[in-house]
């Protein structure tokens, strides 16, 4: 489903992505870890379309996406939720997952401001549809919330329903575990493990190794711009390299970003 | 389209507010004499061009000091051709269509700048129209302006009253104000909303950020040309005069007392600040007065008051009273649920006609406390 070739990516001098190639199945929840400083930012920025490749490839469903702007693809199926949470402030939550259905919507400034047929067409869909991503998300008590006075839990599975809306075939996440605590992080676990279930394919790049080994299929270890592993959660954790790398002063699943 | 009932949360008080005001401005031309007919036209064509910029500031976050070219742009369009003998109405709705092409192509280039460049880029564009209006005599008239302008109507049907056009200026205002509305609450106005505050997540999700500033752009340059083009018709006779810089710096101002992001708040933006200033100007003008004080007044009093309000009431006149009403909602709100539990996920989104937040740049505090690393 997502096939990446050679990438490279280099600022200044430093070479942040330097020959990446990786594949995810469709289906797949593949996580991406690697330390501070391997290059799981700046990949995820160049799948997103956030920034553009230097060299190497970048295919979705076949199709060369390396050039795209974001919003172009966002309509071809792949959506995204930020490490630092990108709400809409000001609307309410249910605004916010109702912008998500912009990929797959098509009613314009004139059929809005005229109220054509494709405006009330399009508008119940997409109301439907961001209800439905609210309550995967369980955040239906919150619908009329606005988005900035959530919890930070909330905010982060606001961004997933947002992203939901958009009836993603990809699911890009930056590191959605990112300062969530025992409860939060349980159900952001349960709500990837559910949507894994529905067969959405993932890509999650995450600091947290306790919780990529509870929720990914495959592990991909980045250091230095580089692949150095990749297989299992358990083999990952057991690879020489890895262990050097990243994992060498790890001592058990709850020390998660620290080095 | 589907069955579903959709329940909508009664929305009284706005409703309320709504009739009342739309009965009232409806019925107030029949007491007002003929100085406060054009007061009244003015503040309709002011709203309109108002709340064409409170769609760009409010929503795409962006400033224009160039709101009174597209005005001045409508009005001489509209001029240009009734003068040459096109039919009136024709020329009236020609003035927001071209009004809305210049638009096009000067946003093209100028809204690749952001903030105060923005600002000072719109502000040359006013400048310049300016200059071609004062270099181009044979087609504009120059500094002395163009006259003769025929009366605006259809067939036999002309009209020439101030009442008439009191009213024909109330149906503009209200149409225009219904589309403003009709876009806020829609796919592509969310699409506004949510890439002032977050362009990059916005982009994330499909909006095309760099078309719809544009688009925004041209749809408040539209409603602009729109009242200017009325204006012309409305007073029979335009020039340079009537489109100073200070004029846009004016529409600016009464998109912030009336209240960002709120599209009642161009209305009663454009009301407040047209009403004060007339009356300032009318009470330093008498035989006995100092000869100073028309300019104390418009210039001190006027800017003490704006001071004033923006001090009190950051979020505009419709934001301060928009915030009292949801305050005195909660509280009843709290009062209610004392007595039962709300059933779950009853309320409706919040209506954005007076409550959007005005655009602010992303927030840097929001970015919530990292962990580890």
């Amino acid at each position: 489903m997502l096939q990446i070739d050679q990438l490279m990516r280099s600022f200044g001098k430093v070479r942040a992505v330097d020959g990446i190639s990786m594949s995810v199945p469709p289906g797949e929840l593949r996580a991406l870890i690697g330390p501070n400083g391997a290059g799981k930012s700046t990949l995820f920025s160049l799948v997103t379309g956030h920034l553009q490749p230097e060299q190497g490839t970048i295919a979705f469903d076949g199709r060369r996406i390396e050039r795209m702007r974001p919003a172009a693809r966002a309509r071809l199926g792949i959506a995204i939720t930020f490490q630092s949470v990108h709400l809409f402030q000001g609307m309410t939550s249910l605004e916010n997952v109702m912008v998500g259905a912009h990929s797959w919507t098509r009613h314009e400034f004139v059929e809005a401001a005229f109220r054509l047929p494709r405006h009330f067409r399009e508008e119940s869909r997409i109301r439907e549809r961001a209800r439905a991503a609210l309550a995967e998300a369980g955040l239906e008590r919150w619908a009329a919330t606005r988005a900035e006075s959530l919890p930070l839990g909330k905010q982060r599975a606001l961004q997933i329903a947002r992203a939901l809306c958009g009836n993603p075939r990809l699911l890009l996440l930056d590191e959605p575990a990112a300062g969530l605590r025992g409860e939060e992080r349980r159900e952001l676990g349960a709500l990837l493990a559910d949507l894994h279930a529905q067969g959405l394919t993932m890509l999650l790049v995450e600091h947290d190794i306790g919780f990529v080994c509870d929720v990914a299929d495959r592990v991909t270890v980045l250091d230095m711009g580089r692949v150095i592993a990749e297989g299992t959660p358990e083999q990952v954790r057991e690879d020489e390299a890895v262990v050097a790398a990243y994992l060498g002063s790890v001592t058990a699943d709850d020390a998660p970003g620290s080095r | 389209m589907n069955g579903a009932p959709r329940r909508r949360q009664p929305d009284l008080p706005r409703a309320v507010a709504l009739v009342v005001v739309g009965a009232a401005t409806l019925a107030l031309p029949l007491v007002l004499n003929t100085p406060q007919l054009t007061i009244y036209v003015t503040v309709g064509l002011f709203t309109m061009a108002v709340a064409g910029l409170s769609l760009l500031m409010g929503f795409a976050g962006q400033v224009s000091l160039g709101q009174g070219a597209f005005y001045g742009i409508g009005a001489y369009t509209a001029a240009i051709m009734a003068v040459h003998g096109w039919p009136p109405l024709l020329a009236l709705v020609l003035a927001p269509v071209m009004t809305t092409a210049i638009a096009v192509v000067l946003g093209a280039v100028l809204l690749r700048l952001r903030g105060h460049a923005l600002a000072f880029g719109t502000l040359a564009v006013q400048l310049i129209f300016l200059s071609v209006l004062s270099q181009t005599p044979s087609l504009t008239g120059g500094d002395v302006g163009l006259s003769g302008i025929p009366a605006l109507g259809i067939g036999s049907f002309t009209l020439t009253s101030h009442l008439g056009y009191a009213y024909f200026v109330w149906l503009a205002a209200a149409a225009v104000l219904l589309v403003s509305r009709n876009i806020t609450r829609s796919r592509p106005g969310r699409g506004l909303r949510a890439m002032a505050t977050a362009p990059s997540a916005a982009a994330a999700t499909g909006v095309n950020v760099v078309s719809y500033r544009l688009r925004d752009f041209a749809l408040s340059a539209a409603y602009a040309g729109l009242a200017g083009g009325i204006y012309a018709f409305y007073l029979g006779y335009i020039s340079p005069d009537a489109f100073p810089i200070m004029l846009s710096i004016e529409f600016v101002i009464m998109v912030v007392v009336g209240g960002l992001g709120t599209v009642s708040g161009a209305f009663v933006g454009a009301a407040a600040i047209t009403v004060v200033t007339q009356v300032l100007s009318s009470l330093g003008t008498g035989p006995t007065l100092p000869a100073q004080l028309p300019a104390v007044l418009s210039d001190g009093v006027y800017a003490l008051i704006l001071i004033t309000v923006l001090r009190l009431l950051p979020d505009g006149i419709v934001g301060a009273c928009s915030r009292l009403a949801r305050g005195a909602v909660a509280a009843g709100a709290r009062v209610a649920r004392r007595r039962e539990p709300p059933p779950v996920g009853e309320a409706e989104a919040a209506p954005v006609v007076a409550s959007a937040e005005p655009a602010q740049p992303e927030i840097a505090g929001l970015v919530p406390p990292r962990r580890g690393a």
